[in-house]
């Protein structure tokens, strides 16, 4: 994922707003977690693509 | 409830649909009916626009024919069914999720588009409510929802796979989640099945 799109992503639980944990970047993040600064929930980034599910509904 | 009507076996059918999902969707879904849904959505060429439930991306090619590719934000629940798309557009940016609960801030979009999407989605006014807040103030809400077949067999068989709306309750749904100048088209791929699909749009007040 682009970096910019961190000026739009919410948490989908509270909407509160997430910190980035970047793992592997080139000129898009290809593998990290978006972490939610209230609910503390962990979105995972992998291939490049946030995984935004909550976290009750990941199948 | 029909039984694609979860999201758990939606995700499951698909992961297995994604294979012929290409073949089999222009029956329902045609070149003219996609230009009518983006047509609704009153779009200018900067404009950030969410498409929610993108699939393999057979929507997505009319909005980016409308708007800069980079601006346009594509979400599904299913990861089978998005790889097609990541491969046709490398620029529009892809997010895993749900309709029901969008991950994104409110007041974002300048529109919101759901092409096919909605029959699948257990709490449909929650889906629009989700759509409504991620718009901006005057932008627009569309969706293309399968209808309520008119037939009584036709109905009872659809009612068993999954929800299909009448244009009525669809109107009803846009009302509720506080849209204005709601509008409709209910329209088809062929002159024999011409009330196929609504498609309605709304403006955030």
């Amino acid at each position: 994922m682009k970096r910019e799109l961190l000026d739009i992503l919410a948490c989908p639980v509270c909407k509160a707003d997430l910190d980035l944990i970047v793992e592997e970047e080139n000129d898009e993040i290809i593998s990290g977690k978006l972490i939610c600064k209230k609910c503390r929930a962990e979105y995972p980034i992998e291939d490049g693509i946030p995984n935004m599910l909550p976290p009750g509904e990941r199948v | 409830m029909g039984i694609l009507e979860n999201k758990k076996r939606a995700r499951i059918f698909y992961r297995y649909f994604s294979k012929i999902y290409d073949r089999v969707n222009p029956i329902f879904y045609s070149n003219e009916m996609r230009k009518i849904v983006v047509d609704m959505a009153d779009l200018e060429h900067e404009d950030l626009v969410l498409e929610v439930g993108c699939g393999t991306g057979f929507t997505t090619e009319e909005i980016v024919n409308r708007v800069d590719e980079k601006n346009v934000v594509a979400l599904d629940l299913t990861p089978e069914q998005m790889a097609k798309a990541i491969n046709r557009f490398s620029k529009v940016k892809f997010v895993r999720g749900d309709a029901e609960n969008l991950p994104f801030k409110d007041n974002c979009f300048d529109a919101a588009i759901s092409a096919g999407s909605i029959e699948y989605w257990p709490n449909p006014l929650k889906g629009i409510e989700e759509m409504v807040r991620v718009v901006k103030s005057g932008g627009k809400v569309v969706i293309l929802a399968p209808r309520r077949p008119e037939n009584f067999l036709v109905r009872k068989f659809a009612e068993s796979i999954m929800l299909f709306p009448s244009t009525q309750q669809c109107v009803s749904w846009f009302l509720k989640a506080g849209l204005k100048n709601v509008e409709y088209v209910e329209t088809g791929p062929y002159f024999f099945w011409s009330k196929l699909v609504v498609i309605i749009s709304g403006t955030k007040p």
